[in-house]
C-alpha cells in the first residue's frame, strides 16, 4: 500500500500583545489620549501551507513564528519570520500567511492596523489509506469496437463492478494473486476468466466480447482473452467477414455470402458459374457448412445470390486450407456460415427487393425463452425481364429461377443451455432452349439443383467453462441435368437422402491445455439415372472447347450408391509461453464405406451384383500459432485430408464402382501484423498436393466398368496477402492478393498441366465509406488472370455428322485475357424510431470494359474470338427493416 | 443474341439496365454453307451398313469454288485404333497421325472399295475389345495405392469395356481421308456403320430386333425443287441450261425424299423390317430394295434395356459457291418421320454468273446421298 502524505497546517495563532504600531501613529493628533485596542483581529481566511516536499522524508513537525502586519482592511500587509524552522518551512509559512484575511482589529472602536505574532505549525501526518485501483479495464464489442456499458465483472469472493458508458470498470485494493473473473450482462453469455495481480503492478485489461445476438451458438466463450471456458480458436488461416460488412461490399447486391468471392485464396469464378475454387482445388472439393450442416452449394444458379439468408448470418468464415480435425471430407477449402442468435425482444424483420428477386424475414420471441425467425427469397428475373423484352429472351439467355427459405428456432433450456432447430431449403432451375431449323443444332438444357436440411442442435456450457454440442441433421438433395444437342441427349438425375451428426466436447484439461473431442458423421444414399452422351457433362481436364458438340456415343445406367463415414476426432490446444504460443495437434480417423449397386453394367434379366469399398483415412493435423509480439504473430499448419468419390462417378457404365477415396495434404505458413487495432496485414504461403484423383481412363481398351480411374494428381502452391481494415466507424475494406499456380497430372505417365481453374494473379480491393447523413459509398476493383484453355490447332471434318472435330495443341497452354473490373455501390439509409430503410445502386463494371470470358471458334475452328462479359450493369434495390 | 428483343428504345434501355446475365457472343462471318475452296462434302458407303469382312464401296463428293472436283487425289484408310475414354471426339486422334500400325490402306481414287475389318465390332462395337498397351500406369499416384487405374491387363482375364453406341444404337468403322485438291490437303473422316451384335440384350430381344430392323439404307435425295416456280427442279451441275435466277432474289428451295411404308406390305418394292427373302421374295431378292426415306428401326435403350421402335431423322446440308442460305442445315426430326421434304431459302448474289450448289441428305444412322446443281444468276 502506498502511503500518501498530506501537508496540513495547524493554526496555532496567538494574539499575544498585539502591537499597536499603527494605532500609535494615528493617535499622535490627540496628545494625552491613550489609544485602546477595542477589538482583536480575527482570522477570517486561513491558507494552508503545503508540507514541503523536501522535508517529507524526515517527516518531522515544525513551527514557524512570524510577525504579521494587518492593515485596517484585515489584509496582511507584511509578514516576517521571527523564529525559523528551516528555509523550506519558513518560505511555505510566509507564502501562506500572506494570503490570510482577517476581520480587522479596532482601536477605539475603529478599524486600525496592528501587528500580531503568529505561529504556523507544520504537522506531518500519514493520510488515511485511500483505496487504490489496481485492476481496471475496458470492455468493447469485438467487432464494432464500441464500448459495452452495463457489463458486470465479478471477482469471485470479492465483489462486482459494472462498466460505464465508456465500457470502463475498475477494482480497488484487489488482493494479490490469482482470481476468477466472471463477466456477464444483458445479451452476454456469462464467461469466466482468470487474472493474476502482481505486487507493485496495476492490471489493466481490454476485453473484447461479442454481444449475444452476434455470437454463434457454441462460441459464447470466444473472447480475446484466455478464459477458463476454452476459447474457440479459429483455423490457422481463415478470413472471417461480419455479415454487416459483407452486405455492404459492392458487386454483391447486398448479399452477405457473396463476399466470399472476394476473399484471398479464392479464384474468380468463371462467368455465371458461381463456383468456389479455393487454393486451386476443384469446386466440389470445397465444403460448405451452415451451423455444422453440410450443404451442397453456396450460390444459386449463375452465382446471382447465395442460398442462405444473409440476415440470419453472424459471420462467414473461409478457410482455404490447413483447417483442424473437426472438419474433413474435402481436399479444398472450408466455408463455415455461423447463424446469429435471435433477438429476445420485439418483432423484427425486413423486406428487400431488386430486379432479381425479393426477400423477407420475420423474427419474433415466442416466449421468454423461445425465439423464431423465418426467412424466404424468390427470384422473378424471368418475369421482370418479360416486362422489357420479348417472351423468348430466356431462349437465348439462361435465366435462373430459384427460391430458398430458412427457419430457425431457439429455445433456452437454462442460463447456458440451448436447443436450436434450423431448417433450410433451396431450389434452382434453369432452362434454355435454342431451336434451329437444323435438328442437329437444336439445343436445350435444363438443370435442377434442390436441397433441404433440418438440423437440431443442443448446446450447453458448464460452470467450469466446458461445453458440449450435439447436432444431428437430415436432408434430401435432388440434382438433375438434361442437355440435348441435336440427336445427342443427356440426362443425369441424382436423388439423395443425406444425414449427418456432430457431437463435441470442449474443455480445459489443465491450465494450459484445451481439448476438443467429438464425432463427425455423414452419409448419403443416392439413386441415380443417367443416359446420353458419355462425354457430357464434361470433366475437369477434358480436351474440349466451349460450344463443341458432344461426342456421338451414348449409353445409360441406373444405380444406387451409399457413402458413409464416421470420424472420431480429437484436438488439443497447448497454450504456452504465457499463452503466446499455441500448438494445436489434432487427429481425425475416418472409416469410409462406399457402396454401389452394380459392379458391372446391367444386362436385362441378369441380377446385378453390388460392390462395397471400405477404407480408413487417418488424418493427423497440426497447427501452430505464435504471438511473438502483441502485434506480430506467426502461424503454420500441416494436415492430411481425404474425400469420398462422387455418387455420379460410381456408375458401372459411365464411371467406376470401385473408386476409393482421394487424398491430399496442405502445408502452410504465414504471419500477421497489426498496424493498429483495426488495420492488419496477413501473409500466407501454402503448398498442397493431392493424389488418387478421379480422371477419365486414357486407355482405348479399358476394362469393364473403368471409364474413370484414380490416377490423377494435383498440386497447388502460392501465397496470399490480406491487408484489412475492419469495420469501425465509417470505413472498412481490404486488399487481397493471391499468387498461385495449380496443376494436374491426369495419369502417371502424363505431364503436369495447368488446372482448368488456375489463375496466377487474383487481386481484389474493396472499400466502403460512410459519407454521413445516411449515405455510403463503396467500390470494388478486381483483377484476375484469365483461365487456361487448350488451343485448337486444326480440325477434321466428320462426314457422317457433318461437323468439324477439333484437334488440340498442348493442354491448357493458352489463357483467356485477364479480367479487370471496377464495381461501385452507393446507398442511402433512412432511420426512424422503429425502422430503418436502405436504397442502393450497385453498378457492376463501371468502366464498361469488355472482359473476355470464354474462347469460341467458328464452325470449322479456323477463327477464334471471345465471349465477353457483362457491360455496365446498374442494379437498384431497396430494403426496409424494423 | 438480342435479335428477338423488342426494338422499342425504352425497352432496350431498360434491358441494358437490368439484364444481369447477358454476355456478348461474337459473330463469325464465315459459314459452313459457303464453298470458297476445296472441301469434302460427303462420303457414301455402299452399302450404308455392313458387317465385318463385308465388301464396302465408297463414293465421295469433293468440291471447290469452281464446282465439283472431278479427279481429286485421295488416300483412303481404315483406322483400327479405338479412341480412349478421355478423348471426346468420335475418332481417336492417333488415327490422323499416319501411323501404319493402326491404319489399313483402303485404296485411292474417288470410288475405292474394300473389306470391313474383321475386328470392327470388337474395336468399335459391342464385342469385347482386345486389350492394348497404353499410357496408363499400374497404380494411382501416391505409391502403394490400390485405387483403380486404367490398366487393362490381359493377364487378369478381366473383361474389356465395349464401345458405346451412338444415339441410334449404331457402331462405326472410321475411314480416314486425305484429300488433295487445288494443292490443298483436306483432312476428313467418314464412318461406316457396322452390323454388330445387340449388346446387353436378351435372346428374346435380339430375336425381336432382327425381325424389326434391317441394315440401314442410304437415303435417297429425289431432288431439290423451287416451290415458287411451280416446283421446278434445280438443274444438275452438268445440265446445259441451268435454272436462271435474278440477282439478290430470295429463292425457296425444297429438298425432297421418299416416304417409307408405314407397314410392311409384300410387293411395295421395299424390303421392310419383318420381311426377308423367304417371306417376301418380291421385295427382298437381291439387290434388295430398301427405303430411301426415314426408315424405322429397333433401338435397345441402354438406360432401361427396353427395345423401342424408332424412325430416322434426316438432315439436309446446303452448300453453294455464292449467295447465302437462311440456314446452313435443315431437316426433319424423328417425330416428323412422315415428312418428305425440308425447306430452306437462298439469297442469290448480286453478281451475275454461275453458282454451284450441293445438297447433301443424311440420315442419323450414317446413310448419305447428295446432288449437285448449277444455277445462273442474272
Amino acid at each position: 500500500m502506498v502511503k500518501k502524505l498530506l501537508g496540513a497546517a495547524v493554526l496555532l495563532a496567538s494574539l499575544c500583545a498585539p502591537q499597536l504600531l499603527y494605532a500609535q501613529a494615528n493617535s499622535a493628533e490627540t496628545p494625552g489620549h491613550q489609544p485602546k485596542l477595542t477589538k482583536l483581529p480575527k482570522l477570517a481566511h486561513f491558507e494552508e501551507a503545503p508540507y514541503p516536499e523536501s522535508e517529507k522524508a524526515a517527516g518531522k513537525t515544525a513551527s514557524v513564528v512570524l510577525q504579521i502586519a494587518i492593515d485596517d482592511k484585515g489584509l496582511v500587509a507584511d509578514a516576517v519570520v521571527q523564529q525559523s524552522a528551516g528555509a523550506a518551512f519558513d518560505q511555505a509559512a510566509l507564502e501562506a500567511v500572506k494570503k490570510f484575511v482577517f476581520d480587522p482589529a479596532e482601536i477605539d472602536n475603529k478599524p486600525a492596523p496592528v501587528k500580531i505574532t503568529y505561529r504556523y505549525d507544520f504537522v506531518f501526518t500519514v493520510e488515511p489509506p485511500t483505496p487504490v485501483i489496481n485492476y481496471d479495464g475496458y470492455i468493447k464489442n469485438r467487432f464494432s469496437k464500441e464500448p459495452i456499458a452495463g457489463v458486470k465483472i465479478s471477482i469471485e469472493g470479492l465483489g462486482d463492478a459494472t462498466t460505464d458508458e465508456l465500457g470502463h470498470f475498475e477494482f480497488k485494493e484487489v488482493p494479490l494473486g490469482k482470481h476468477v473473473i466472471s463477466i456477464s450482462g444483458p445479451n452476454l453469455t456469462t464467461v469466466t476468466t482468470e487474472e493474476e495481480l502482481v505486487k507493485g503492478q496495476k492490471l489493466s485489461v481490454k476485453y473484447s466480447l461479442e454481444p449475444k445476438e452476434d455470437v454463434p451458438p457454441g462460441e459464447e466463450s470466444d473472447l480475446e482473452i484466455v478464459v477458463v471456458a476454452p476459447k474457440i480458436r479459429k483455423e490457422v488461416v481463415s478470413t472471417e467477414i461480419k455479415a454487416e460488412e459483407g452486405r455492404r461490399v459492392p458487386g454483391t447486391q447486398g448479399d452477405t455470402l457473396k463476399v466470399v468471392q472476394n476473399l484471398p485464396g479464392v479464384a474468380r469464378a468463371s462467368f455465371g458459374s458461381g463456383q468456389l475454387v479455393v487454393w486451386g482445388a476443384a469446386p466440389q472439393d470445397t465444403r460448405v457448412y451452415v451451423d455444422g450442416i453440410h450443404i451442397p452449394l453456396l450460390y444459386h444458379g449463375g452465382g446471382l445470390r447465395s442460398v442462405f439468408a444473409g440476415d440470419l448470418v453472424r459471420a462467414i468464415n473461409l478457410s482455404p486450407g490447413g483447417y483442424g480435425s473437426e472438419y474433413g471430407r474435402g481436399l479444398g477449402g472450408l466455408v463455415t456460415i455461423d447463424t446469429r442468435a435471435l433477438r429476445t425482444t420485439g418483432v423484427h424483420g425486413f423486406v428487400a427487393a431488386d430486379v432479381i428477386d425479393s426477400a423477407a424475414m420475420v423474427e419474433a420471441p415466442l416466449s421468454a425463452a423461445t425465439q423464431i425467425a423465418i426467412a424466404a427469397r424468390k427470384s422473378y428475373l424471368d418475369r421482370s425481364l418479360s416486362l422489357f423484352t420479348s417472351k423468348d429472351v430466356g431462349d437465348f439467355v439462361p435465366i435462373p429461377d430459384y427460391y430458398d427459405g430458412q427457419v430457425k428456432l431457439t429455445h433456452q433450456l437454462g442460463e447456458n443451455e440451448t436447443v436450436e432447430i434450423l431448417a433450410l431449403t433451396s431450389r434452382d432451375a434453369l432452362t434454355r432452349t435454342l431451336s434451329n431449323q437444323d435438328p442437329a443444332q437444336d439445343k436445350s438444357d435444363y438443370t435442377l439443383t434442390a436441397f433441404s436440411r433440418v438440423g437440431i442442435s443442443y448446446k450447453r456450457q458448464f460452470a467450469d467453462g466446458s461445453s458440449v454440442l450435439l447436432s444431428p441433421w437430415v436432408g434430401v438433395d435432388h440434382t438433375q441435368s438434361q442437355e440435348s444437342f441435336g440427336g445427342t441427349p443427356t440426362k443425369l438425375d441424382t436423388q439423395s437422402k443425406v444425414f449427418g451428426a456432430r457431437t463435441a466436447w470442449r474443455g480445459r484439461m489443465s491450465e494450459h491445455i484445451v481439448t476438443t473431442v467429438g464425432v463427425d458423421v455423414e452419409g448419403s444414399r443416392s439413386s441415380l439415372t443417367r443416359r446420353g452422351s458419355v462425354t457430357l457433362p464434361s470433366r475437369e481436364g477434358d480436351y474440349t472447347v466451349f460450344g463443341q458438340p458432344p461426342g456421338g456415343q451414348v449409353n445409360g445406367d441406373q444405380w444406387d450408391t451409399t457413402i458413409v463415414s464416421v470420424a472420431p476426432y480429437a484436438q488439443a490446444d497447448f497454450g504456452l509461453l504465457g499463452d503466446r504460443l499455441h500448438i494445436v495437434p489434432g487427429l481425425r480417423v475416418e472409416p469410409y464405406i462406399t457402396g454401389a449397386s452394380a459392379r458391372y453394367p446391367a444386362v436385362r434379366g441378369i441380377p446385378t451384383t453390388g460392390v462395397t469399398n471400405q477404407s480408413t483415412a487417418v488424418d493427423p493435423r497440426l497447427a501452430v500459432n505464435y504471438q511473438m509480439l502483441p502485434r506480430l504473430g506467426f502461424k503454420a499448419a500441416v494436415g492430411l485430408y481425404h474425400q469420398s468419390p462422387q455418387p455420379a462417378d460410381l456408375s458401372a457404365v459411365f464411371g467406376n464402382p470401385l473408386l476409393g477415396i482421394e487424398h491430399g495434404y496442405n502445408v502452410l505458413g504465414g504471419s500477421n501484423f497489426k498496424f493498429t487495432d483495426q488495420l492488419s496485414l496477413e501473409e500466407v504461403v501454402f503448398y498442397s498436393k493431392s493424389a488418387d484423383l478421379v480422371t477419365r481412363s486414357d486407355s482405348p481398351t479399358p476394362l469393364l466398368a473403368t471409364s474413370l480411374v484414380q490416377e490423377g494428381q494435383g498440386r497447388a502452391y502460392g501465397t496470399q496477402i490480406l491487408l484489412r481494415h475492419e469495420l469501425t466507424g465509417r470505413f472498412f475494406g481490404w486488399v487481397s492478393y493471391t499468387l498461385m499456380r495449380s496443376e494436374r497430372k491426369d495419369h502417371s505417365v502424363s505431364n503436369w498441366r495447368l488446372f482448368d481453374y488456375d489463375q496466377t494473379h487474383v487481386a481484389t480491393v474493396v472499400g466502403s465509406y460512410d459519407l454521413g447523413a445516411g449515405f455510403e459509398f463503396g467500390a470494388r476493383f478486381r483483377y484476375a488472370t484469365g483461365l487456361p484453355r487448350t488451343p485448337v490447332v486444326g480440325a477434321h471434318y466428320s462426314l457422317r455428322r457433318d461437323l468439324y472435330e477439333p484437334s488440340f495443341g498442348a493442354q491448357n497452354s493458352q489463357r483467356i485475357p485477364a479480367f479487370v473490373q471496377l464495381d461501385a455501390r452507393i446507398a442511402k439509409r433512412f432511420t426512424g424510431a422503429w425502422w430503418k430503410a436502405e436504397v442502393y445502386l450497385d453498378v457492376q463494371n463501371v468502366t464498361d470494359r469488355s472482359n473476355p470470358e470464354e474462347v469460341v471458334y467458328d464452325y470449322n475452328y479456323g477463327k477464334r474470338n471471345y465471349i465477353t462479359g457483362l457491360p455496365t450493369l446498374p442494379v437498384v434495390g431497396a430494403r426496409f427493416e424494423w | 443474341m438480342v435479335s428477338r428483343l423488342n426494338a422499342f428504345p425504352l425497352r432496350l434501355a431498360l434491358l441494358a439496365l437490368f439484364v444481369p446475365c447477358a454476355a456478348c457472343t461474337p459473330a463469325f462471318d464465315d459459314r459452313s454453307s459457303q464453298v470458297v475452296g476445296p472441301r469434302v462434302l460427303a462420303v457414301r458407303s455402299i452399302p450404308a451398313e455392313a458387317p465385318p469382312k463385308a465388301a464396302v464401296a465408297y463414293r465421295i463428293l469433293v468440291v471447290d469454288e469452281n464446282g465439283t472436283v472431278a479427279k481429286p487425289q485421295l488416300d483412303w484408310q481404315y483406322c483400327t485404333q479405338p479412341k480412349a475414354s478421355n478423348e471426346l471426339n468420335d475418332v481417336a486422334a492417333a488415327c490422323f497421325e499416319a501411323s501404319p500400325d493402326i491404319l489399313l490402306p483402303l485404296g485411292s481414287g474417288t470410288a475405292p472399295s474394300g473389306m470391313m475389318p474383321i475386328n470392327a465390332c470388337a474395336q468399335f462395337g459391342p464385342d469385347v475389345p482386345q486389350p492394348q498397351s497404353h499410357s496408363g500406369g499400374t497404380a494411382g499416384a501416391g505409391g502403394g495405392s490400390n485405387a483403380p487405374s486404367s490398366s487393362s491387363s490381359s493377364a487378369t482375364g478381366a473383361q474389356g469395356r465395349p464401345t458405346d453406341p451412338d444415339s441410334t444404337g449404331g457402331y462405326y468403322q472410321p475411314v480416314i481421308l486425305r484429300v488433295s485438291a487445288d494443292q490443298t490437303v483436306v483432312s476428313a473422316f467418314a464412318e461406316t456403320r457396322i452390323t454388330c451384335n445387340l449388346a446387353g440384350s436378351t435372346s428374346e430381344q435380339f430375336a425381336a430386333y432382327t425381325l424389326t430392323t434391317r441394315s440401314n439404307e442410304n437415303p435417297k435425295l429425289l431432288g431439290v425443287s423451287v416451290p415458287s416456280e411451280n416446283d421446278a427442279e434445280l438443274t444438275p451441275e452438268a445440265a446445259d441450261s441451268p435454272l436462271a435466277v435474278a440477282g439478290t432474289s430470295l429463292v425457296t428451295l425444297r429438298a425432297n425424299w421418299p416416304t417409307c411404308p408405314a407397314d410392311p406390305i409384300c410387293g411395295d418394292e421395299t424390303c421392310s423390317p419383318g420381311e426377308d427373302i423367304m417371306s417376301c421374295p418380291a421385295d427382298c431378292t437381291p439387290p434388295v430394295k430398301g427405303c430411301g426415306g426415314p426408315e424405322s428401326y429397333s433401338y435397345l435403350d441402354p438406360a432401361d434395356h427396353v427395345l423401342r421402335n424408332r424412325h430416322e431423322s434426316f438432315r439436309v446440308s446446303w452448300f453453294a459457291t455464292a449467295g447465302s442460305f437462311a440456314s446452313d442445315h435443315t431437316g426433319s426430326t424423328e417425330a416428323d418421320f412422315t415428312s418428305t421434304s425440308s425447306d430452306n431459302t437462298w439469297r442469290a448474289p448480286k453478281e451475275a454468273g454461275p453458282v454451284f450448289m450441293w445438297v447433301v441428305l443424311r440420315d442419323d444412322r450414317g446413310g448419305v446421298d447428295w446432288q449437285s446443281f448449277r444455277l445462273d444468276v442474272q
